[in-house]
């Protein structure tokens, strides 16, 4: 009976040996992107582009002719292009194909390519419009890191630092509109946000990060990337919050990619995160 | 912690070398309820000076109050609202306890240690306004929100443990033998567990749906520190305990 008792009394205190506790997974291997051959990014060169009508470009108004500046491929399959409208790019984006040389752009057009020239050219065909060719420098995308390709918006984290204490909500996706009613029903009254939805942030091997909305269009920043922390400025004035340049940091959780911006309103004393919880695209 | 427990390993395994054959060779099964929660307790002799007690004690809440003054922001409004805390024993562990009784009365003194949960006090903040079911508070990257209005918290201290295994040392005088020497016995104890300055904590959730418990400071609630206030006169729990034991063999 002794021994007995004494061998249940060390059988119950086994227990107090050890102790775990769960901890975050921080994997980040991810399936290679399904365009990672095709991204790359073309900035076009000053001059006049040349129409396939063979017509100088001054000789047909100004409104009828697209003038591009920029056009970039990303890892998961995204498109933007840009085109001057006033003095500011605006951008649009969708999905793309490539054959050969031949980029088919989902709501928008085609675009051939030739990177092997110096410089690089590029004959832009808009659905319906004429055909432009012209010159840009071209980079092509790096496949180094993990975080170059496109990601889906799980959820938001919202935190805006008000009159007395931080407060933090989730969203699924990012919707501007339930983003909005959070900030105005938390003592911001009178802050706009457009309307819609980010669909995408692709952050390429070509230096970019592109937000990609519900409606085609998209904000495109330039960054460097140092360890976790990113530093971007906006290519034009940017419509995701209003947020001015600001810091970033990218980290790897459960599978997921966490993009934590933080950066002030414009105009506004302000200030707050914004955290999006990203998963991979192919 | 592990150092602790072999600690009291190697007690339990001395002790029957000094004393003979009374060693394990009987057996009490108690019940009882105090400061420390209601519990249930095993004890048998370690020699005839010693008695080794294992038990496990749950805190029902049964002995509750309220801090009617606690506030809350009111993001809406921009002023303060209150926020009744509601409190109530919360304990949910374990204790290895040893009673050395230095005569062959029932007086005795009691080493030893609660293990297990390191919440001793559960509550919640109640009437929270609206905004704070949507809303919340970023805890170390976790959310931590209320639930129609109620946000349930906890007050935690790990004595020499951790979040996770807490170990409260306990001392503590006493009177009542553990181990009957007729069929039953009534002990009464009083004493101190060691526990540490106490916390608040509550469940937030993670970006990636992950629940966690988290501590709340004073940097993530001004408030908090209200509660922070009133935890530090806890470092020392004291520990007023009644039992009845029934002797098994």
């Amino acid at each position: 009976m002794k021994k007995i008792l004494f061998v249940a009394t060390l059988v119950a205190l086994l227990p107090l040996l050890f102790s775990c506790e769960k901890a975050g997974n921080n994997d980040n291997v991810f399936k290679n992107p399904t365009f990672i051959h095709c991204a790359g990014q073309f900035i076009m060169l000053d001059g006049s582009p040349t129409l396939s009508s063979a017509a100088s470009v001054k000789a047909v108004p100004q409104a009828a002719v697209p003038v591009y500046t920029y056009v970039e491929f990303t890892e998961s399959g995204i498109y933007v292009v840009g085109s001057l409208e006033g003095s500011e790019t605006q951008y649009k984006s969708g999905n793309y194909t490539a054959d050969g040389n031949v980029y088919t752009l989902n709501g928008f057009g085609t675009v051939e390519v030739n990177v092997t020239a110096t410089p690089a050219k590029l004959t832009i065909t808009p659905t319906g419009g004429a055909s432009q060719t012209m010159t840009a420098t071209y980079k092509k995308a790096g496949s180094t890191n993990v975080a170059y390709r496109g990601w889906t918006i799980d959820k938001t984290r919202a935190t805006v630092y008000g009159f007395h204490t931080p407060i933090t909500a989730d969203f699924v996706g990012c919707n501007f509109n339930d983003m909005a009613k959070f900030l105005n029903d938390n003592g911001h009254k009178g802050i706009y946000l457009p309307s819609g939805s980010l669909k995408s942030v692709s952050i390429t091997g070509a230096d970019s990060i592109i937000f990609s909305y519900s409606d085609n269009t998209a904000d495109v920043a330039e960054y460097t990337l140092n360890g976790s922390n990113l530093t971007f400025s906006w290519r034009t004035p940017s419509r995701l919050l209003e947020v001015e340049n600001g810091k970033a940091t990218i980290d790897y959780l459960d599978g997921k990619c966490i993009l934590k911006i933080e950066a002030a309103l414009k105009g506004s004393t302000t200030s707050g995160s914004v955290t999006f919880v990203l998963s991979p695209m192919e | 912690m592990k150092k602790f427990t072999i600690l009291c390993v190697a007690a339990a395994l001395l002790f029957p070398a000094h004393a003979g054959a009374q060693v394990f060779n009987h057996l009490s099964a108690g019940i009882g309820f105090g400061t420390d929660a209601l519990n249930i307790q095993i004890a048998a002799p370690l020699g005839s000076h010693v008695d080794v007690i294992a038990g496990y004690g749950i805190g029902l809440g049964v002995i509750n109050f309220t801090v009617k003054d606690f506030t809350l922001p009111d993001p809406a409004s921009s002023s303060n609202v209150n926020t009744p805390l509601k409190l109530g024993m919360g304990m949910n562990d374990g204790r290895l306890l040893f009673n050395i009784y230095p005569g062959k009365s029932g007086f005795h003194f009691t080493v030893g240690a609660y293990m297990g949960s390191s919440r001793f006090i559960s509550g919640k903040i109640t009437n929270m306004p609206a905004a704070y079911n949507t809303a919340g508070i970023d805890v170390d990257g976790y959310l931590v929100k209320a639930k129609n209005g109620e946000l349930a918290v906890d007050l935690c201290a790990n004595g020499i443990g951790s979040h996770a295994f807490a170990v409260k040392p306990y001392v503590g005088i006493g009177f009542g033998r553990a181990v009957p020497q007729k069929a039953v016995s009534f002990s009464v104890d009083l004493g101190a567990q060691y526990q540490g300055k106490p916390g608040v904590w509550a469940k937030g959730e993670g970006l990636t749906g992950r629940i966690a418990e988290v501590q709340i400071t004073e940097k993530d609630l001004k408030e908090i520190s209200k509660v922070d206030e009133f935890g530090k006169y806890m470092t020392f729990w004291p520990t007023l305990t009644f039992h009845l034991y029934v002797k098994l063999f």
